[in-house]
């Protein structure tokens, strides 16, 4: 029983070292423009008066004066997690706000994710942008990164919804 | 499912900004004096004990474009030159190991035959600059690396040339017949132990923050291939003198049709190291006592570990933001964080232990993802919590 025991371990050792991880090109969003969505958003390049929206964005059929709405046409990983939906709002030709949603029930990994969606997300992005300058009771976090103001929030029992905006 | 996705191909997406001189470079030791040649390979330290460098432009070789073209430079000095012409996990890119049959069944024939035709192409070339058809000479005699190579002496150069059926075509272009003929650099063929030791020790790089890192190791691009394994093993034992890469030890543990579908890499971790001529301690979880012997010895440690994207970019994020703010610190390993660890249901990934800083209870890895994958950090129990198998080398 031993030596069955034994060889079925070491069998178990020998898959794992075989399940190796490729290292991919890119695709989704990175693939279409070149660099991830986070460091896109946080770019100054995007606020500007009249800049592109690069990638493939779809405009939403309603449009209410001014405010323009769209979606992203390609898949998104954002903070190293995939997004469930981005969006851009563009005021008078100005994007005034890219919101990227997280949704728990959509990831495919979601083991990786059991501690909480939410603490995940601000983990992340406290990894690249540094600690949250300002915490609301409710507990959403507000960070700032390069050009823009992060900001992270839970929405309902498995969303969390991030929200990029121009830093002031 | 892949690792964080800003990665390149060795080679192929690079610019062309020049051609390599063929046949000139492969029989003539003139030429790799020349300035503009030497240009090509990028900045060369004077200094550093050995450098390994990718060619910049395109190399057309006996009717075939080579895939990759890589230098040794020791103390500045070109010293070795490899043409991988041919490599099948290249060729066919990542293969998931569910396609695997339909991928051999229906693109395996077309390799086969590009296989035999780059085979006989560079081998009838090399003889043609020989003026001989070669020698047969046993690279490595025994283990899941046995490997036969031919052996020509072009003009004031020497070629090796391995060839591994249905996976392999490469050549390596060396000043000297000793360093054609055997697997390991000088060093490592002829100084005494206690010389190597030292050689070995003097990588060690005490950094005024406290970290402990290692000097010079090469980093080997796995690609979109299913190679972080056996890219590790290949950056790790070159660091260590045995002048083997990425692509011998794949096709020696059976990476066929770009999968590692049946593939026995354990067993080439072994044979590497026999035939390195070190001991290999290995652990079935990551110790950092034993690692940071051996990363105070001056050699690096490989970790088979749980690897998750989402976790990924927390630690490809903290390695950027730490270069701007060095008092930043990685999140505690409390049971929150914890709870965000990959599990063993994530991938399986390999990573090269390259340093630790002990007053912040750090273990500094480096991944075959480039250099932009150098030297990153993560808490020590994260390491040792998430790893399930290391291996430590020594002399």
């Amino acid at each position: 029983m031993k030596t069955i025991r034994a060889a079925f371990a070491a069998s178990l050792l020998l898959a794992n070292l075989a399940h190796a991880v490729p290292q991919s090109v890119g695709n989704g969003f990175l693939g279409a423009v070149g660099i991830p969505f986070e460091k896109f958003a946080a770019a100054a390049g995007p606020w500007a008066q009249g800049a592109e929206l690069k990638g493939p964005w779809k405009a939403r059929a309603e449009k209410k004066g001014d405010v323009e709405n769209f979606d992203l046409a390609v898949d998104a990983i954002v903070f190293g997690i995939p997004a469930a939906q981005v969006s851009a709002e563009r005021v008078s030709g100005a994007v005034r706000r890219f919101t990227v949603r997280f949704d728990e029930a959509k990831m495919k990994n979601i083991k990786s994710s059991a501690g909480g969606l939410y603490a995940q997300v601000v983990a992340n992005i406290t990894a690249l942008a540094g600690e949250p300058k300002a915490s609301s009771p409710g507990g959403e976090k507000s960070f700032r990164y390069e050009s823009s103001l992060i900001t992270a929030r839970k929405s309902g029992a498995k969303e969390v919804i991030v929200d990029f905006t121009p830093a002031k | 499912m892949a690792c964080a996705a800003h990665g390149q191909l060795q080679l192929s997406l690079r610019p062309a900004t020049r051609t390599f001189p063929i046949p000139d470079a492969l029989k003539s030791a003139a030429t790799w004096e020349a300035a503009d040649f030497v240009a090509g390979w990028g900045a060369v330290s004077a200094t550093a004990p050995e450098e390994h460098r990718n060619y910049s432009g395109k190399c057309l070789v006996f009717g075939h474009e080579a895939y990759s073209v890589r230098a040794v430079f020791e103390r500045g000095k070109l010293t070795a030159i490899t043409f991988v012409m041919l490599d099948s996990g290249a060729w066919f890119g990542f293969v998931p190991d569910a396609d695997v049959k339909r991928v051999a069944a229906t693109k395996g024939p077309q390799f086969t035959a590009l296989y035999q035709q780059t085979a006989t192409d560079v081998e009838r070339g090399l003889a043609s600059l020989a003026g001989s058809a070669g020698r047969k000479v046993p690279l490595v005699d025994k283990g899941a690396l046995k490997q036969d190579v031919l052996i020509f002496h072009t003009g004031d150069l020497w070629v090796r040339l391995t060839t591994r059926e249905n996976q392999l075509v490469k050549f390596t272009v060396t000043r000297t017949e000793p360093d054609a003929v055997s697997p390991l650099s000088a060093l490592r063929r002829s100084a005494k132990k206690d010389d190597q030791a030292r050689a070995f020790a003097s990588r060690v790089n005490n950094a005024p923050n406290g970290d402990r890192v290692l000097d010079g190791v090469p980093i080997f691009t796995q690609g979109d291939r299913a190679y972080c394994g056996v890219a590790t093993l290949a950056m790790e034992m070159q660091f260590l003198g045995l002048r083997l890469d990425t692509e011998d030890y794949a096709a020696a543990a059976g990476i066929k049709f770009g999968s590692t579908y049946h593939s026995d890499i354990r067993a080439v971790f072994e044979a590497a190291a026999d035939a390195a001529k070190l001991k290999l301690a290995r652990t079935t979880q990551f110790e950092f006592e034993k690692a940071r012997a051996a990363i105070d010895a001056g050699i690096p440690v490989i970790v088979f570990r749980r690897w998750s994207q989402e976790r990924d970019f927390l630690h490809g994020a903290f390695a950027e933001r730490f270069q701007k703010d060095p008092a930043a610190t990685l999140p505690k390993a409390d049971l929150n964080d914890r709870k965000s660890w990959p599990t063993k249901d994530s991938f399986s990934h390999s990573s090269l232990v390259t340093g630790y800083n002990l007053a912040r209870r750090e273990v500094i890895y480096t991944e075959s993802w480039g250099e932009h994958a150098r030297n990153r950090r993560m808490r020590l129990e994260e390491m040792e919590g998430t790893s399930y198998m290391a291996y430590y080398p020594h002399l």
